[in-house]
């Protein structure tokens, strides 16, 4: 036996109260004085009988106290109560896979309609009491038919109305807990869920699915647990079924300015099939326009079962763009001759997407710690290489500013281009052979960072380590101690970067450069650095000699420093400034540390979206529209997620506010429309894992049948004959309550009898 | 109107409460029994007076009409050689008060109310205050002094002490020698048959007996219906607790059996029982008393 309602046994200490009342009664007494005692004398007899009764009404009081709660915690057992009401009314939830493997199949016939027609004809073996409710599985569960209900008819049509497009993956678990919650309410004697997809085993025993299946097996829950079944819809699909998906398209930077050259890199996966044959079309999208078809690349190259895809394109207006990579591997179904074979069942894979910041050009700051009187500064030469004098529309804006004279107006007022535009404020500060900062400089520097500036140190023989080493220790602003300038400054024992180094992003082009690259630059001399100890601090690349530190990296605030054990100039002695790689290397690192002022675009699921407001701009005004959105919703900062809106708070920093809307919870493109109708775009990356469609094996359903009663049925057609009819348990606080009527009843008759007696 | 024994209400005063109770009690009474069967008994003939409007008419001496022709109505004086002894009970039992005056005030207001008027019938009375032992005892007498006595002892005494009465009764019967009628006013929450063998004894020796039996309506009726201490008037520390409402049918089958059989014994002994509850009216005694008396005659 057990209860539905346990925790109202807690009640049975109000069995006491008859005692109580009696002990109190006891307590509480009026006095009198009393001459006719002799008539109070009773006899022995008389006494145990009146001791008897007051004993008997006081158990019948208790037993009936007793009974009542027991009654109310609604007992049930599955033994000895005879089943009265013939078959129990059953209440089902319908758990339908939500996710993108459901759109796997040949049009009209995905797993996902395969669900919905099951689903039809079991509700059709239903009989009248039975009750229905359906829930979207989905990494939040949808509740499609939020509650219990008899109205069939009205399931059919939310069925084939309101399902949700078929992307991400979902969370069982979550789902499962949410039907449990919708039968908490159910009057039937029977209770099943039943989930119906694909039995893809991501998403059902993977690792962290298995965590969530626990916590849902250690949930107390109120009344026997129901039934679970997982019902494969797709029993069919063939082991190895034929699936193209997309990789994640990765550009080389994250920022690029106008008409510059950005390369895209990206791969086919093909699964299923031993041959690779062109897809019917493959094509880049820029902001949901075609700009590319990509028909002619790759022919017959494969390799462990990918296709490489590379493009490259340059962008001709600053914005936030928004490049998609689409593969269509099959022909339209109006193209295609008969008996074509499909080369993709799972189309939901056929598409990646990348958003990219594009600017101007990449304003600089450039700060020079050397005699401003000498001919030739490096200054110059750095500014030469990223923003060369007979570039009309260079891709990096520099001001040059020498050490005395800088301070904080440089860092705020927007850099003037050669055609006198003013442009947007630096984003990227040069610290070159910079002696020392003093305490405003070193204020502003590090308030620049904070603010998600990027500031690359390259250190020359005018550094002072003392005074850099108290920026590395005070503040933490630089990520490494200047210890002393080492080598003989010649070619013999020049130290070079180490090639196996270059995985840092804004290094990883130099990994394959054959001729000129970087590791073939040599240095004479260069500052002896010792890293801060910080979870923030990494050294990026080293130098063959000692393996020293060549470039040091922290993020600091929310931008980022890098510091260099050399002069990015030809200051000492180096081929640095003569080789090919020479230009790549300052490029790159400036779009590096420039990219992390916007805020990241390219984001993980679940994370936050961020969006930076210029102090003296409105925070209201904003809309977002996810990818399930039909439509824009507002982003108000402060309300609540609701259907109609978007909630979002504002962060208030001293030059500027950030947006931030919590849970970008759906993976695909999520569009944020700013005040003045601009259109900024992040893409939340799914987990690829969900195109995996390997299904759960043997073994799989044994290691979750440990944690978690299931029934595992890949024919579908028989589940309903194998429903048990029975009640799983029957419910009898009834019998109780005719208890406590015939405890009442006795109760009220003693009490009466024994008043009568007394009077 | 019969001569009557003057008392000086000033003299009455002094007495309190008691002695002006008991003279309102008796003339009310009186005035009230105007029309009784009462009337005229115990008296014999004194005066003539002059006729009044409002004397009744059947007093009229018609032959004094018819001599002189004028209305004269016939004056009586008293006679009388009745001995009264009021035996009253002051034992502890006796301060039981529930909603009324406690059983002792009220056999207070009997014994004054019955030596006012049997003083005023100028019949002597005697008064013994008793618990265990004799507090005050009075010899009968017929004079207004000795009214004042009575109403001065019985305004002093207070209940208390043990009810044992039938020693002292028995002595009462050897130390009252000369026959009379003795009245006793008690709640007799006593050994029974102790209490019936004195009386018998009273009986005995001649004397004449009214027992008021008199009880509080809550010792009769035992209404309690909560957890109840009852401490013992009579025995200091003595102390029951109980729920009444399981004691009622018990205690009330002891208490009429009790009452029950009081009454047949004294009845045997042909005893005049009469039981009085504190909230009958206590001129209910005076009527029992007149009317025993009238029946005598």
């Amino acid at each position: 036996m057990s209860f539905f309602n346990a925790a109202i046994l807690i009640g049975l200490v109000a069995v006491a109260i008859p005692p109580i009342i009696h002990l109190l009664n006891r307590r509480r007494y009026d006095v009198i004085d009393w001459g006719a005692m002799q008539f109070l004398q009773i006899s022995e007899i008389t006494r145990r009988r009146l001791l008897i009764e007051e004993l008997l009404l006081m158990l019948l009081r208790m037993g009936l106290i007793a009974i009542l709660v027991f009654a109310v915690a609604a007992p049930y057992t599955d033994r000895w109560i005879p089943d009265i009401n013939g078959r129990p009314s059953r209440d089902i939830v319908l758990v339908v896979d939500g996710s993108a493997s459901m759109s796997f199949g040949a049009p009209g016939e995905s797993a996902q309609k395969k669900a919905i027609d099951w689903a039809e004809r079991f509700m059709q073996e239903l009989h009248a009491g039975d009750t229905v409710a359906v829930i979207v599985a989905r990494r939040d569960p949808i509740l499609l038919v939020p509650k219990l209900t008899p109205d069939l008819e009205g399931v059919r049509k939310k069925l084939h109305g309101d399902l949700p497009p078929l992307t991400g993956g979902c969370d069982w678990p979550a789902a499962v807990k949410a039907a449990q919650r919708i039968l908490a309410d159910g009057q039937g004697g029977k209770r099943d869920i039943i989930l119906l997809g694909d039995s893809q085993k991501f998403g059902l025993v993977d690792q962290t699915t298995m965590k969530g299946w626990k916590t849902t097996a250690e949930r107390v829950q109120d009344g026997p647990p129901p039934s679970l079944w997982v019902v494969n819809v797709d029993a069919g699909r063939p082991e190895k079924a034929p699936n193209w998906s997309v990789k994640e398209l990765v550009p080389t930077r994250n920022l690029v300015a106008v008409n510059e050259k950005v390369v895209f890199r990206s791969a086919l996966q093909l699964n299923g099939m031993d041959e690779y044959k062109r897809p019917h079309k493959m094509k880049v999208r820029v902001n949901d326009e075609d700009v590319l078809t990509l028909d002619e690349q790759h022919e017959g190259r494969v390799d462990g079962g990918q296709v490489p895809v590379e493009f490259s394109y340059k962008f001709a207006k600053p914005g936030s763009y928004l490049v998609s990579l689409i593969v269509e591997p099959d022909p339209p179904e109006k193209e295609r001759k008969a008996g074509y074979k499909l080369k993709d069942l799972l189309p939901a894979d056929n598409r990646t997407d990348f958003v990219i910041e594009v600017v101007e050009a990449v304003p600089i700051v450039l700060v020079d710690g050397s005699d401003p009187d000498a001919k030739k500064r490096p200054s110059d030469f750095l500014r030469d290489n990223l923003s060369p004098a007979k570039d009309d529309t260079p891709a990096f804006l520099v001001h040059v500013v020498s050490s005395r004279e800088f301070d904080s107006r440089h860092l705020k007022a927007g850099l003037k281009d050669v055609r006198g535009r003013i442009l947007e404020a630096p984003r990227v500060l040069i610290l070159a052979n910079v002696p020392s900062l003093n305490s405003d400089q070193k204020r502003i520097v590090e308030q620049f960072v904070k603010d998600g500036g990027g500031l690359l140190v390259a250190l020359g023989d005018k550094c002072e380590p003392e005074s850099w080493n108290k920026l590395a220790t005070t503040t933490g602003l630089l990520p490494a101690q200047l210890v002393h300038v080492a080598g003989e400054d010649k070619l013999e024992g020049a130290a070079r970067p180490v090639l196996g180094g270059f995985v840092h992003p804004a290094l990883e082009m130099f990994r394959n450069l054959k001729i000129g690259g970087l590791d073939t630059a040599w240095f004479g001399r260069w500052w002896r650095l010792t890293p801060v100890k910080s979870d923030d601090t990494v050294i990026i690349s080293r130098l063959t000699r000692d393996e020293v530190p060549f470039l040091i990296e922290k993020k600091y605030g929310e931008g980022r420093v890098i510091v260099c054990a050399t002069p990015l100039d030809n200051s000492w002695r180096t081929n640095l400034t003569d080789l090919v790689s020479y230009v790549p290397l300052l490029q790159e690192l400036t779009y590096y540390l420039g990219v992390m002022r916007r805020g990241e675009m390219n984001v993980a699921l679940d994370r936050q979206l961020l969006y930076r407001i210029p102090a003296d701009a409105s925070n209201e005004g904003y809309q977002l529209q996810g990818p399930l959105d039909p439509k824009p919703k507002p982003l108000t900062p402060g309300a609540i997620d609701v259907p109609e809106v978007y909630s979002a708070r504002i962060v208030q920093y001293p030059h500027y506010n950030v947006l931030v809307h919590e849970g970008l919870n759906e993976p695909g493109v999520w569009k944020l429309i700013t005040p003045d109708k601009q259109t900024v775009h992040y893409v939340v990356q799914g987990d690829l894992r969900e195109f995996d469609l390997t299904p759960m094996g043997k073994e799989d359903k044994e290691k979750l049948r440990e944690i978690v009663p299931v029934s595992f049925e890949d024919k579908p057609e028989l589940l309903y004959e194998k429903l048990p009819e029975k009640n799983d348990f029957q419910e009898f606080w009834w019998i109780l309550l005719l208890g406590v009527v015939v405890l009442l009843c006795g109760e009220v008759w003693f009490t009466r009898k024994i008043v009568r007696g007394r009077a | 109107m019969p001569a009557s024994i003057h008392f000086d209400p000033t003299s009455l005063a002094k007495y309190g409460r008691l002695a002006l109770v008991a003279r309102q009690l008796v003339e009310g009474f009186l005035t009230g029994v105007h029309k009784s069967p009462y009337k005229g008994f115990s008296v014999e003939f004194a005066e003539h007076r002059q006729y009044y409007p409002g004397d009744e008419i059947r007093h009229i001496d018609w032959r004094a009409f018819g001599k002189t022709d004028r209305y004269f109505i016939k004056e009586y004086e008293e006679e009388t050689n009745l001995k009264a002894h009021l035996l009253v009970d002051a034992s502890g039992s006796m301060a039981y008060k529930g909603k009324t005056a406690s059983k002792f005030e009220y056999a207070q207001y009997i014994a004054a109310s019955l030596a006012y008027l049997m003083l005023h019938q100028r019949d002597a009375v005697g008064l013994a205050l008793h618990d265990t032992k004799v507090r005050a005892m009075l010899p009968p007498k017929a004079n207004s002094k000795h009214l004042l006595q009575i109403l001065r002892i019985l305004q002093e005494a207070k209940p208390g002490g043990e009810t044992s009465m039938a020693p002292l009764w028995h002595r009462m019967a050897d130390q009252i020698t000369r026959r009379g009628l003795v009245i006793v006013l008690s709640d007799c929450f006593d050994d029974l048959p102790g209490l019936v063998r004195a009386i018998k004894h009273f009986r005995h020796r001649r004397h004449e007996m009214m027992l008021f039996h008199i009880l509080a309506p809550e010792e009769i009726e035992f209404p309690f219906k909560r957890w109840t201490q009852f401490r013992n008037l009579e025995v200091a520390g003595h102390k029951l607790l109980v729920d009444p409402q399981q004691l009622r049918k018990e205690y009330r089958k002891n208490f009429d059996a009790f009452c029950k059989e009081l009454r047949a014994q004294v009845g045997q002994a042909q005893v005049d029982y009469y039981q009085l509850r504190t909230d009958d009216p206590v001129d209910k005694a005076l009527g029992i008393y007149l009317t025993r008396r009238h029946h005598q005659r």
